[in-house]
């Protein structure tokens, strides 16, 4: 049960400071843009905070572009719109970091072979949902998800689309409830990312062979045995006696999954 | 909730994530958007109002440039002219009158502001006043209060001192009728008095006459009896009137009991007044003289017992200066004390038992002549 | 038959290209297992069932690339959709990587992915 609500606040409530900047090669009036400053919160995804923005930049650009879908990038390093916008922070400045964080934007030139394409809202919905079904499934074995009506997946995204902390929670303590008689899920929901972007995802069970709780110690020395590393989260460095459990359930990310990098 | 140092741990982490990230810089940014959104709303208008302007002079030009003479549009453009003339008299007046209503509310504000402020000090001093209404009369009542009480004490005072002078009215009474009646028992005293005097006197009087007749008479007497013996009957009569002119005390037999006292534990043989101080001595079966000092009236103090006899006394005696005190006893001896200490002197031993005996002394203190009878 | 070896050659001198892709995105540092994962596609609702059921992919590749791989064979519109399930409930990413699908979702040996051109299970 995640029911350490001063925790789930805390991260709920985290926002980070953006500067949007328009790509140089791409404005086409003589005024420069200024640059569009905006608190984003931390588990949203980019797609759902950048519509004023484009409204302001798009003024700059030439309209040949102006229908182009824009796309961001931070350092030449394109964002991926599916990852949610605090876990993207710490993967690229995580151990630097930067406030505010200072993005490009672009609305030519996509890269095809790195970014997906999101043409509209319906599309971030529809991975949201999706990666909460994938995380109920290792979690519950789908049958929490499968059981909810439709309205309360829609309450769901609702919630995290309008910032209402009460009724996201109100649906989302249902999947962090335990898994039949054993206390906890049946595995963590979790992603590990290496500094390049790519993650590996395995079964996790939160408990050890003699049944005690396993902690975020004993992960590590599982998956990286020969040099042991930190893990990072939601901007913070993770104790390494905290329960996975415990971190599972009030540290996920509103897809239900625990982003963590490695530092 | 769970506990543990990893928990405390994150907490701090996020919150000065929080802080470092977010509190920073929100305000900024809202601010920041605010501005944005002003500008553009500014520039929108601005640009509406200058394509306004275009569409204006663009009509202008077109209207002036179109058909119907320049006289037409020189009468038009006339017209509009005083037309606009004409509002433009009216913006100036308005302002006028916009800036002199300005000017009117800032002096009524300053009137208000004014009666406020002397409001609020007349409040003051209302409140003062109440103030110092209240402790008033809060005096008065204390003073309503201390006079009734005096009152009462006034009362009180009055009816004693009505009821002392009262008794102070009885006692005068008392004091004359007492005066009074000293006066007429002085009066009587005196009366009495001089009756006696005048009694001695006649006496006196009667005794020499008595004298002086009997003087007389004897030298009468004499003269007759060198001359003649004649009387024969006045022989009687002369002893009555010895009988008469011998002085007399009154005499009366005691009739009521003055002073009794128990004086011995058995019986009391002997008593004997003092001759010089009111002491009496008395001697008892008990072997024992004991002498009693009768000088205060009703009492008799006891002045100690002189010991020493082996017998029951029958018998004491004083000296004639009071100084010593003789008891004869059935022991067969009799004996001297001292009176003023008490003491045993003088121890006498007879041949025969003597109930009792008369003793005549002598003058000196220490040799005593005694008389057994 | 022939079908079927074209199929396979397709398949193959995609994934080589897939390779050489991958290198020039990830420098050197990214080593091409060459472990690879069995999958089994199942058709859903109304979409053709492909002859070769089985295959074996190269752990490192995206689930995208699968679903182009099965566009291409299944030779539909470009404007037709495709969609890819695993466990008949969620979709994944295109972009997420087979091995950890198969660690996560693998049953018996291979992983069972269902397609169809609508969306079925939401």
């Amino acid at each position: 049960m995640a029911n350490d609500r001063e925790v789930l606040r805390e991260i709920w409530d985290g926002k980070l400071p953006v500067c949007f900047q328009l790509d140089q090669e791409e404005i086409m009036e003589i005024q420069q843009p200024d640059p569009f400053y905006v608190m984003v919160p931390r588990l949203s995804y980019f797609p759902l905070v950048i519509d004023k923005m484009k409204r302001h930049f798009l003024r700059f650009i030439s309209q040949e572009n102006a229908d182009n879908e824009m796309w961001l990038d931070y350092n030449g390093q394109p964002l991926k719109w599916h990852y949610p916008i605090g876990f993207l922070y710490d993967l690229y400045c995580g151990s630097d970091p930067q406030t505010p964080w200072i993005l490009t934007v672009h609305f030519s030139k996509f890269p095809e072979n790195i970014l997906l394409h999101c043409p509209n809202k319906d599309i971030v919905e529809a991975h949201y949902m999706s990666t909460v079904k994938e995380a109920d499934v290792l979690k519950h074995r789908g049958q929490v998800m499968s059981t909810m009506q439709k309205k309360d997946h829609n309450q769901l995204w609702l919630g995290l689309q309008n910032d209402k902390f009460d009724q996201f929670w109100a649906i989302n303590r249902r999947l962090m409830e335990s898994h039949g008689e054993s206390e906890g899920f049946k595995n963590i929901p979790i992603r590990i990312y290496s500094e390049d972007g790519t993650y590996i995802q395995r079964l996790i069970n939160p408990k050890n062979s003699d049944g005690s709780r396993k902690v975020v110690q004993q992960l590590i020395s599982e998956l990286y045995p020969e040099n042991p590393v930190k893990l990072r989260t939601h901007g913070i460095n993770i104790p390494l006696d905290t329960p996975l459990q415990w971190l599972s359930e009030h540290m996920s990310y509103p897809d239900n999954f625990l982003h963590v990098c490695i530092c | 909730m769970e506990g543990g140092e990893w928990r405390d741990s994150i907490i701090n982490q996020l919150r000065t994530r929080n802080k470092r990230e977010t509190s920073a810089f929100q305000d900024i940014f809202t601010f920041q958007s605010r501005l944005f959104d002003n500008v553009n709303t500014l520039k929108n208008e601005n640009l509406q109002l200058t394509l306004l302007n275009e569409r204006i002079r663009y009509s202008n030009t077109e209207s002036v440039s179109s058909a119907g003479g320049i006289g037409v549009a020189n009468e038009r453009i006339q017209t509009l002219e005083q037309k606009v003339l004409i509002q433009q008299e009216e913006l100036t007046s308005l302002h006028r009158r916009r800036g002199e209503s300005a000017q009117q509310i800032i002096n009524l504000n300053a009137k208000v502001h004014d009666l406020e402020k002397s409001l609020q000090a007349k409040d003051v001093i209302i409140s003062e006043n109440t103030a110092l209404l209240a402790s008033l009369r809060a005096e008065i009542q204390m003073y309503e209060n201390n006079m009734t009480e005096l009152q009462g004490l006034n009362q009180v005072l009055r009816d004693e001192h009505q009821a002392l002078q009262i008794a102070f009215a009885a006692i005068e009474d008392k004091l004359r009728k007492a005066q009074d009646e000293n006066r007429s028992l002085v009066e009587r005293l005196i009366k009495y008095k001089a009756k006696d005097a005048d009694k001695m006197n006649e006496e006196n009087e009667h005794f020499l006459k008595k004298k002086s007749d009997k003087v007389k008479k004897e030298l009468e007497e004499a003269a007759r009896e060198g001359g003649s013996r004649s009387s024969g009957g006045s022989g009687g009569s002369a002893d009555d009137k010895i009988m008469d002119s011998m002085p007399y005390y009154a005499t009366s037999l005691p009739s009521k009991v003055a002073l009794r006292f128990d004086a011995h534990d058995g019986e009391v043989n002997a008593v004997k007044w003092s001759p010089t101080d009111r002491i009496v001595a008395t001697g008892g079966a008990d072997r024992k003289v004991k002498l009693w000092d009768v000088s205060k009236l009703g009492t008799a103090e006891g002045r100690g017992a002189l010991v020493g006899s082996n017998a029951g006394v029958m018998s004491v005696d004083f000296d004639s200066t009071g100084a010593f005190i003789v008891g004869a006893s059935n022991d067969f001896a009799s004996r001297v004390w001292t009176v003023g200490d008490q003491r045993l002197r003088r121890n006498f031993s007879h041949h025969v038992a003597i109930p009792g005996y008369q003793t005549v002394e002598s003058d000196a203190a220490n040799s005593t002549e005694l008389l057994c009878i | 038959m022939s079908l079927e070896n074209t199929c396979e050659e397709i398949s193959q001198s995609e994934s080589q290209v897939e390779n050489l892709r991958e290198h020039k995105e990830n420098g050197d540092t990214v080593k091409t297992d060459k472990v690879k994962v069995d999958i089994l596609l199942k058709a859903t609702g109304n979409a053709p069932i492909m002859k070769k059921k089985k295959w074996a992919v190269d752990a490192e590749k995206p689930i995208g690339w699968i679903m182009e791989f099965v566009k291409k064979y299944l030779k539909l519109e470009p404007d037709e959709k495709l969609f890819l399930y695993v466990n008949q409930t969620f979709a994944p990413s295109p972009d997420q990587v087979i091995k950890n699908l198969y660690e996560c979702f693998g049953t018996d040996g291979k992983l069972v992915l269902h397609y169809c051109k609508s969306q079925a299970w939401g």
